[in-house]
């Protein structure tokens, strides 16, 4: 069924469907009725709760916003907001093969290939009215500048207020102070801007869910050393969706909690059978995000017998959240982003995970146009290769496929997996 | 003296400043260049090598600005006796390039101060603390005493020589006598050269060039965008332009700087206030808002026409411009996407000139 879904969704005129609340009730109730069909509960809960907001953002009965990737989602869940996330979107709309469409709007206009395809495939989306005219544009700096240059943009354009978080790159109690503060602000703009009200017991709800939601994750990735646990990495990476939109909703918590649950439950079932399962020659930690249009390389890692074991977007990186000191919890989560400042943030924990999972090697997904993940790859190759690690830096684009050689990119696999052997 | 002769002198100070022990490389403007100096180093203004940057790109990915590469390449190749660099996280590709440094290079000293988005209170008090951190750093690696009362007179002195800049690019609204082009190199050379030094030049250059006759006739030209080739102002004025005010980084952006410290107020929350309130680079928050000012600047100064520069892979530079064609829609705005590289104006020479005659 979901394979004709997508193959309606590539149509040229279908991403019209897009706009109507109608759509995601239909989606929702295909669920219900197990017309569609998902490997975990847990990914047919996350899929049922994502169809509700966006119905939400697009039936516009309550004022929405976009949110960059790491804006503290926690503020619009504890006001009722409806959040859009148009770096998901672009994911998704890759994932159902229409995004060249946003890219070429967008590179009509002024955009060009240089640029980072997610944002490319936002303003596309936006200016083809695919995408809802959000109430505001949120926005936070840290990691991803073309974000808060695009939202300012496109906020000027639409003449929509751009609310920026601002996260400095130090981690002492000034920038904590900084940051709490401009929490605060943001608060009191998105409160006049949208004509809610946030009642503080509701940010306290919001901030205890994060929590709850940051303990289930920390419960998933535990369960991922289990050398029977089922989960790969394509199924991790679906569940981002949460990661970038959820903190702070009721569902992200319960999504978590019911994976947990269902990768417990097989494992024991496999443990009871004694079947490891599908031994894999080599474990392999992934960098960056994966290229979301019809691809094969996690599937081709597989068959040449590597399978990814974790990923760096999973890595539960901040600590627990006290909803007593909700901005404090948040402003904390902010700063506490490793991939953020001095580089070697982002290779202590990339050495860390690599030691948890004990990994054979590390691929790094050069997304074109993403200067934070790519700016200081020889540095990070380096520190691996000093700890005995093999790198791969694999060139390509997370959301348009105009470049993608599949022959290319199999044939670089090749060879890392022969150093490996 | 012959006006020939001031630029030779101009340029030997310089290389006299190239050969100093001591030299701070510094890369942005909003680099707080009092706090080095008052620690008795010279901050020295890093322009980047021009052209080719194969060894720097070993490093560096190529999706990063030409310019933070030619700053490396430069670093690693050509500036053996740089004692330190100090970065500002103004944009991904300089802390990326602070990473470079740190990593790769030889320098005993290396900095990145973090730079706030905003210009509101909360943000001038947070910088502020960042600037006191940067100081403290900077006397313990010297070994010496944190000391304000030097550090308020440096910043004395650099305001009066970023006043003298200042009253250089006043009254451009009519007669030109001088082209903006001589102003910029002015810049530079105060970005490079030790205060004293420079404030000695200026005085020349302000009383012996200002008071000529003989009007610059041609299309009068804004010129505004991310860091540029050196010689891109020369050629605007080589081809018939006349460079009337310029929106760069070393240029009239690094001499706006107004106010006076406040009863009490200390040195580092003076700097962060006057750094942060001039007028902003693209990447801070408010950057667009400046952008209807424009719009008045151009009917004040007789502007025929905008030419707008931004580097490759420079994003900020890159969403100014769209923002910039979105709301300049009365006169005419050339924009040039290139390369950090002396070689790219010999390219750049055929779409100039082409503007220029079309807003004549």
């Amino acid at each position: 069924m979901l394979e004709l879904i997508k193959r309606y969704l590539s149509r040229e005129k279908a991403p019209d469907i897009l706009r109507w609340p109608f759509t995601y009730s239909l989606g929702q109730a295909m669920i219900r009725g197990r017309l569609l069909r998902f490997p975990y509960r847990a990914a047919a809960m996350m899929v049922e709760y994502g169809l509700e907001e966006t119905k939400k953002v697009y039936n516009r009965r309550l004022p929405s916003v976009w949110a960059s990737a790491f804006f503290p989602t926690e503020l619009l869940h504890a006001l009722g907001i409806p959040v859009f996330s148009p770096e998901v979107a672009a994911a998704l709309v890759a994932s159902f093969g229409f995004q060249e469409h946003f890219l070429k709007e967008a590179e009509s206009r002024w955009w060009g290939r240089d640029n980072c395809s997610f944002h490319r495939c936002a303003i596309g989306g936006l200016f083809s009215r695919y995408y809802p005219q959000p109430a505001a544009f949120c926005v936070s700096s840290h990691l991803c500048e073309g974000a808060v240059l695009m939202f300012s943009n496109l906020a000027r354009i639409y003449k929509r207020p751009s609310l920026l978080l601002d996260v400095p790159v130090e981690q002492d109690s000034d920038a904590l102070r900084y940051v709490t503060t401009q929490l605060r602000q943001l608060i009191s703009s998105l409160e006049e801007i949208t004509g809610l009200s946030l009642q503080h017991e509701k940010l306290e709800e919001a901030v205890a869910n994060a929590e709850a939601a940051r303990r289930a994750m920390q419960k998933v990735n535990d369960l991922r050393l289990h050398p029977a646990s089922p989960l790969t990495a394509k199924e991790a990476f679906s569940y981002l969706y949460l990661y970038f939109t959820g903190l702070g909703s009721r569902a992200m918590p319960r999504v978590y909690e019911t994976l947990a649950g269902e990768l417990q439950e097989r494992i024991r079932e496999s443990e009871q059978k004694k079947d490891p399962g599908r031994h894999f020659r080599f474990k392999l930690l992934w960098l960056h995000l994966p290229p979301f249009y019809r691809n094969n390389i996690l599937g081709y890692l597989e068959e040449k017998g590597a399978r990814v074991v974790f990923e760096e977007f999973s890595h539960v990186y901040w600590e627990s959240m006290d909803p007593g000191r909700p901005l404090e919890s948040i402003a904390r989560r902010m700063l506490a982003h490793f991939s953020y400042g001095p580089i070697n943030r982002r290779i202590e924990v990339i050495k860390e995970l690599a030691a948890k999972y004990n990994v054979d090697g590390v691929i790094h997904f050069s997304h074109w146009g993403c200067r934070q993940s790519c700016g200081s790859l020889r540095i990070i190759r380096d520190a691996l290769h000093k700890e005995g690690l093999p790198f791969l830096a694999l060139d390509g684009d997370c959301i348009d496929n105009r470049n993608y050689a599949p022959g290319q990119v199999q044939t670089r696999i090749d060879g890392f997996l022969e150093m490996l052997a | 003296m012959d006006k020939t002769a001031f630029w030779q002198r101009l340029e030997e100070a310089e290389k006299e400043t190239r050969q100093r022990k001591g030299r701070i490389g510094w890369f942005c403007s909003y680099t707080p260049v009092e706090i080095i100096s008052s620690c008795g180093l010279l901050p020295y203004r890093l322009s980047g090598k021009e052209g080719t940057t194969l060894y720097a790109d070993s490093f560096l990915h190529s999706s990063l600005c030409f310019f933070v590469r030619g700053c490396l390449e430069k670093v690693l190749k050509e500036e053996k006796d740089l004692e330190g660099a100090v970065l500002v996280n103004s944009c991904l590709a300089m802390s990326h390039l602070h990473n470079a440094l740190q990593k790769y290079s030889s320098l005993a000293f290396t900095y990145l101060l973090d730079l706030p988005r905003h210009a509101f209170q909360p943000a001038v008090e947070y910088w502020a603390q960042g600037l006191r951190k940067f100081h403290r750093a900077l006397c313990e690696y010297r070994g010496i005493e944190v000391n304000e009362k030097g550090l308020w007179e440096q910043i004395d002195l650099y305001l009066d020589n970023r006043s003298r800049l200042q009253r250089l690019y006043s009254g451009r609204e009519e007669k030109l006598l001088v082209d903006g082009h001589e102003l910029i190199r002015l810049v530079e050379a105060f970005s490079i050269l030790p205060p004293a030094v420079f404030q000695e030049l200026i005085a020349v250059y302000s009383h012996d060039y200002l008071h000529g006759t003989e009007e610059l006739a041609g299309p009068r030209v804004f010129l505004t965008g991310s860091a540029m080739p050196s010689g891109l102002a020369r050629l605007i004025h080589e081809l018939g332009g006349v460079l009337v005010l310029d929106n760069l980084c070393i240029g009239r952006r690094m001499l706006q700087f107004t106010g006076e410290p406040e009863e009490g107020e200390d040195p580092y929350s003076f700097l962060a206030r006057l750094y942060l309130q001039r007028e902003p680079c693209a990447r801070m928050k408010f950057a667009g808002d400046r952008l209807a000012g424009l719009e008045e600047i151009i009917k004040k100064y007789h502007i025929d026409g905008i030419i707008f520069f931004y580097l490759k892979f420079c994003d900020p530079w890159y969403y100014y411009g769209q923002l910039l064609k979105e709301i300049i829609k009365d006169i005419p705005v050339l924009v040039l996407e290139g390369e950090y590289s002396a070689a790219a104006t010999g390219q750049l020479r055929t779409r100039i000139s082409a503007f220029l005659e079309m807003i004549g």
